[in-house]
């Protein structure tokens, strides 16, 4: 092994290398990174640089930096290749090269933010806004006694489209770190200024970026500005940092006055097990038991503008069961997949390692996808399933993905747990999402978004606000259709209608969601007979279907979904049900008081026939009914002297009210089936 | 001692004195320069913020081995690590015996690697990669004896000393 060990005897770390290693400890770790702020990130990122830019460069350089007078306005670069100051500028800025970039690892307890509007900009920036386009946050502290701005921050997007960072802080930049050595400045009309560039490395196309920034004050606001592109670009970003630099200065100091911050809820708070359980927006979406030996490690709930989750930590040994409930965030819906979509989630099709055999659009969804409760099965959270065989760290099944309850996260992540027990705990939310969870739902403040569509707490803003929530037309929300269907072997319907039997069918979901237990349902189109329940929701069109069959036992259930879960259902309201399809007779048209001088349909095939001495009508259905059909038995009506109080023509839609005497016919064709109404005055 | 109590300087003295040897033993374990540099500097900032005490020069340098190879393994344990370019092709060999010796330790399993690296290069026992890389002294003699196997075409004879 000689040549080995010469071979390694070679290898030296790099200059670079040794650099890092020895300031790593100074540097951020991004495991340590507050997750609070990912938008502060970039902003103290920024600022180390700043402060680089004031402290640190002057030292680099090999030129001494001379402000240089002129007309308009133009840049340079110190080192060998620096021009000669352009004799006709107003005002020279001289970009000094720094050699390291670094972040300092901030948290800001009480942080928020909120966007300038047009009328803040203005006030921000007087003079920036008649030539750029700008977007702006404003991002303020907070605790009991109030809130006070920290800083903003801006981008400002020129003509050409070139986009320039902007950072204001008013008083002094205070950070946990600084540079001790002297500064030097340009002068950009009357205020000092002092800037940088940054070149990076090049990427793995061999392109460098080049980072320019500049740091100046106006009246007690400091100002960082940073606008970065490719090397070749250098020139365009030199100059328009320098002209936006100059219409900053010449439109003096930002007026922070103008803003009054309504502070939002914040939380970032250490809990028990107990109080997460609590939690009035996702304590019913913690399981109850864990898989054997797994044991309460820790829960924290956190809230800020951006994110509210409760997140739970239960370990056993080296292994560990992560568990995120939180809003479903718009980001997150690009993970959504169904499970019938294997390639979105099947590890085994993905041989490791999977940067190599995943494909680059799928690389999200497949290392967390997310899955509708409803459709989890224990193959899919087995084929989310690795093994890792190494040793010194915990062996057995690993996975992560996350589940969706509504508008509910559940996500996982598990070290040490089978696939078994992971999918049995997760059905312990499917219970709740599924049963108990509809009963109290309606007391939450998950019930109250749901219902107005968005954070029902933002009602709380004024007056006015709440007054339309105290009006808001909660009966659309709420507001159902119901139609029936007699199904048989592989989901057949044998038959089927739609008349308003609204008391029935809420009388049966409601009768089944407060039983407690749910059982794994089965595959509907296995059954010889059942019944669907398909609620549809007014205004959004959203549809749930229920399935009432008889176990082996004979015992009534309903089943939410084809291959939802089920509980026990009233046997009473299954009767009822059943009875209501009994009721519709398929016999030859009958003589009774209702079809009395009604013209007998003779076409099309009679579905079924209802008659309702109580309610007072008698209905029938045919299918395989022609539009054409459908008009010729309506002139029949006319020829007959029968009045049409009310008619409608779609392009396949027919309907209308028609009357003689005292008798009222009312009619519905659609598709190829048309349905017919008798009923007296 | 402990690194949180260290002037910089003493902090760079301590880099300078481990940072080859750490970085050579995961190169050799990961075959990669991006993933070693990562995982060096991850080893150094853990001695920083653990401060352990060592007991000896033999001590601190075994505790930074030892992070080290868990390192390695952790890294190339994750299913999302990336395919990376040939160790030769970033430091190329100067001889082609060397090449070809060093193209068939490349060759192995990581675990393999790991044994011959702290073995041949590091000098360690069997019982010391036992310590190191938590393992059974029985696995690390059974990966030791596998791993020769493989080379055995472009091993010396005196490398097949009694273990």
């Amino acid at each position: 092994m000689k040549a080995y060990n010469e071979y390694m005897n070679k290898i030296s770390v790099s200059g670079t290398l040794h650099q890092r290693l020895v300031s790593c400890v100074d540097e951020t770790r991004p495991v340590h990174r507050p997750f609070m702020i990912k938008r502060y990130t970039a902003a103290f990122a920024c600022l180390a640089v700043m402060l680089f830019g004031v402290f640190v460069m002057p030292q680099l350089m090999q030129n001494t930096l001379t402000p240089t007078p002129g007309e308009n306005p133009s840049v340079s670069q110190s080192g060998k290749d620096m021009p000669t100051p352009d004799a006709s500028s107003n005002y020279t800025l001289y970009f000094n090269k720094a050699d390291a970039q670094s972040a300092a690892d901030i948290a800001i307890p009480g942080h928020f933010w909120q966007e300038l509007t047009d009328e803040e900009l203005k006030a921000v920036f007087p003079a920036l806004t008649k030539t750029h386009s700008i977007t702006a946050t404003a991002n303020f502290q907070s605790d009991k006694s109030g809130a006070s701005l920290i800083n903003i921050d801006a981008h400002a997007v020129s003509d050409t489209g070139l986009k320039t960072y902007i950072l204001l802080v008013p008083g002094e930049v205070v950070l946990d770190y600084g540079f001790d050595a002297e500064t030097n400045a340009s002068d950009v009309l009357g205020t000092p200024v002092t800037a940088g560039y940054f070149e990076t490395n090049p990427n793995s196309k061999g392109v460098r970026n080049i980072i320019y920034f500049a740091t100046f004050k106006l009246s007690d606001i400091a100002y960082y500005v940073e606008l970065d592109g490719a090397e070749v670009e250098k020139e365009a970003l030199k100059e328009e940092l320098t002209s936006l630099i100059g219409t900053l200065i010449k439109g003096e100091a930002a007026d922070i006055s103008v803003f009054h911050p309504i502070i939002p809820e914040l939380r970032n708070d250490r809990i028990s097990l107990d109080e997460a359980r609590a939690d009035a927006d996702f304590g019913s979406y913690i399981p109850e038991t864990l898989p054997e030996g797994f044991a309460f490690e820790s829960a924290t709930r956190f809230i800020n503008q951006e994110r509210n989750t409760l997140f739970i930590n239960w370990t056993k040994g080296m292994g560990s069961i992560s568990w995120r409930v939180s809003l479903l965030d718009d980001n997150d819906k690009t993970r959504i997949t169904s499970v019938t979509n294997t390639k979105n989630y099947d590890l085994a099709l993905y041989p490791i390692p999977r940067a190599d055999s995943v494909p680059e659009e799928l690389r999200e969804i497949v290392d967390n996808p997310i899955f509708p409760i409803d459709e989890l099965t224990l193959d899919t959270v087995r084929a989310r399933t690795y093994e890792v065989s190494d040793a010194g760290d915990e062996s057995g099944p690993r996975m992560r993905f996350s589940v969706l309850c509504r508008d509910i996260l559940v996500e996982l992540s598990v070290k040490g747990a089978s696939p078994e027990a992971m999918f049995e705990i997760l059905q312990q939310i499917a219970v709740l999402t599924d049963g108990k969870r509809e009963v109290g739902f309606i007391n939450t403040r998950e019930w109250a978004n749901y219902t107005v569509g968005g954070d029902v707490r933002n009602y709380a803003e004024s007056p006015e606000k709440l007054q339309e929530l105290i009006a808001f037309p909660i009966t659309e929300a709420a507001s159902a259709q119901y139609s029936f269907a007699k199904l048989g072997k592989n989901g057949e319907v044998i038959s089927g209608y739609s008349l308003q039997n609204q008391q029935l069918a809420e009388a049966i979901i409601m009768d089944s969601l407060i039983k407690f237990s749910v059982w794994y349902g089965v595959d509907i189109t296995t059954l010889e007979e059942s019944y669907l329940i398909r609620q549809t929701f007014q205004g959004s069109g959203e549809t749930h279907d229920y399935y009432a069959y008889l176990l082996d036992d004979g015992t009534a259930v309903l089943q939410r979904g084809a291959k939802g879960m089920y509980s026990v259902l009233s046997q009473e309201l299954y009767s009822e049900l059943a009875e209501s399809f009994e009721n519709l007779i398929m016999d030859t048209w009958p003589e009774n008081q209702y079809t009395e001088g009604v013209p007998k349909p003779d076409f099309g095939t009679m579905l079924w026939m209802r008659s309702d001495e109580e309610q007072g009508y008698f209905a029938v259905a045919y299918q395989q009914v022609s539009k054409e059909q459908i008009e010729l038995y309506i002139q029949a009506l006319m020829d007959d002297s029968w009045h049409t109080i009310h008619d409608f023509y779609e392009n396949t839609t027919i309907g209308g009210l028609y009357e003689k005497g005292t008798h009222a016919i009312s009619l519905q064709f659609a598709g190829n089936q048309f349905v017919m109404y008798l009923s007296l005055k | 001692m402990a690194y949180k109590s260290y002037q910089p300087e003493d902090f760079e003295a301590f880099v300078t004195k481990h940072e080859n040897r750490l970085y050579r033993s995961a190169l050799a374990i990961t075959g990669n320069i991006s993933d070693a540099e990562d995982i060096v500097q991850e080893a150094f900032l853990r001695a920083y913020e653990k401060a352990p005490k060592f007991e000896s020069e033999e001590h601190e340098k075994a505790w930074l081995i030892r992070v080290t190879v868990n390192l390695c393994n952790s890294r190339l344990r994750s299913p999302w690590h990336k395919r990376r370019s040939p160790l030769l092709d970033s430091y190329p060999a100067s001889e082609p015996e060397q090449h070809e010796l060093l193209e068939q330790i490349m060759a192995l399993p990581s675990k393999y690697r790991t044994v011959i690296h702290l073995f041949y290069y590091e000098g360690y026992s069997i019982k010391d990669i036992s310590e190191l890389a938590g393992q059974k002294e029985a696995t690390v003699r059974s990966h030791l004896t596998r791993a020769r196997q493989k080379l055995k075409s472009v091993l010396k004879e005196d490398d097949y000393e009694s273990i």
